[in-house]
């Protein structure tokens, strides 16, 4: 059983291939018998893998049961939720939609912008306030000299990519969804 | 530390109601009375979630990179033979 402290101290990749080579199998043969196909398996796994690493360092969750029992939980719930969509949309698929060319939101003209020009900060924010990392974990990922200027340079960066966010966010035309 | 960061780290500590609590209520009162710092911590909560949105893409891209691995590397042959198999049903 791959818990809370154990994830911590193993790489995230190591866990990921763990949960693939444990769990993986069992789930592709729940939503073969469902019917399924590989895509489908793969697309729902990935989700469940976000869900679950996103419960486990979150502060409050204690797990209580095994990796493979809540990554099954997850697996079973998204897949019913896949199929719950696929047959509303079957449903309506007689009536004549017009379809409206998407609009890109502007959260994600946002991420695209910050991933070319503020990639190195948006790596420390996000290890910090996304991975929940310590100052200390943060001080050595990124080779500073100590928690003190780990800390300094989050704030740094914070009020770095805040200005970027509201300079391109008043720039652009649509709202924040 | 220079003030404005100093800023940016309180008005941190009021939005994520951390530290201790007479200072997040100072700084409460501060954003309350100024629109410059209402502004400020408008859009520093709009990065915590961006940075949030930031941290879960590279998550899926780091699970696809290991998925791609596992399906298509000589390593895993017997994992890769096994999920074959449920498909072949």
């Amino acid at each position: 059983m791959l818990v809370l402290e154990e994830s911590k101290t193993q790489t995230r990749e190591a866990t990921i291939v763990k949960w693939y080579a444990e769990v993986f199998p069992q789930a592709a043969a729940h939503i073969q018998r469902r019917g399924g196909d590989l895509e489908a398996a793969k697309e729902v796994f990935q989700e469940a893998i976000i869900l679950y690493y996103e419960k486990l360092i979150s502060e409050k969750f204690q797990p209580v049961i095994s990796d493979r029992a809540y990554l099954m939980g997850i697996v079973k719930n998204r897949w019913l939720k896949h199929c719950e969509q696929f047959a509303r949309n079957e449903s309506l698929e007689h009536i004549e939609i017009i379809e409206e060319k998407e609009q890109k939101p502007l959260t994600q003209k946002l991420l695209n912008y910050l991933k070319q020009s503020g990639e190195r900060c948006m790596d420390l924010l996000q290890s910090f306030y996304y991975e929940k990392l310590t100052m200390k974990q943060v001080a050595n990922r990124y080779g500073y000299g100590g928690e003190r200027s780990a800390t300094v340079q989050k704030y740094k960066c914070l009020e770095k990519v805040r200005e970027e966010v509201k300079q391109k966010s008043l720039s652009y035309e649509d709202f924040l969804d | 530390m220079r003030t404005s960061l100093t800023e940016v780290a309180q008005i941190e500590n009021w939005l994520l109601r951390r530290g201790d609590l007479s200072d997040r209520l100072v700084t409460e009162a501060r954003v309350l009375s100024s629109p410059e710092m209402q502004d400020k911590a408008q859009w520093q909560s709009v990065t915590y979630d961006l940075a949030q949105l930031y941290g879960r893409e590279k998550l899926r891209e780091e699970i696809k990179v290991v998925e791609h691995r596992l399906f298509h590397t000589s390593k895993y042959r017997s994992f890769q033979d096994r999920i074959r198999s449920i498909f072949k049903r």
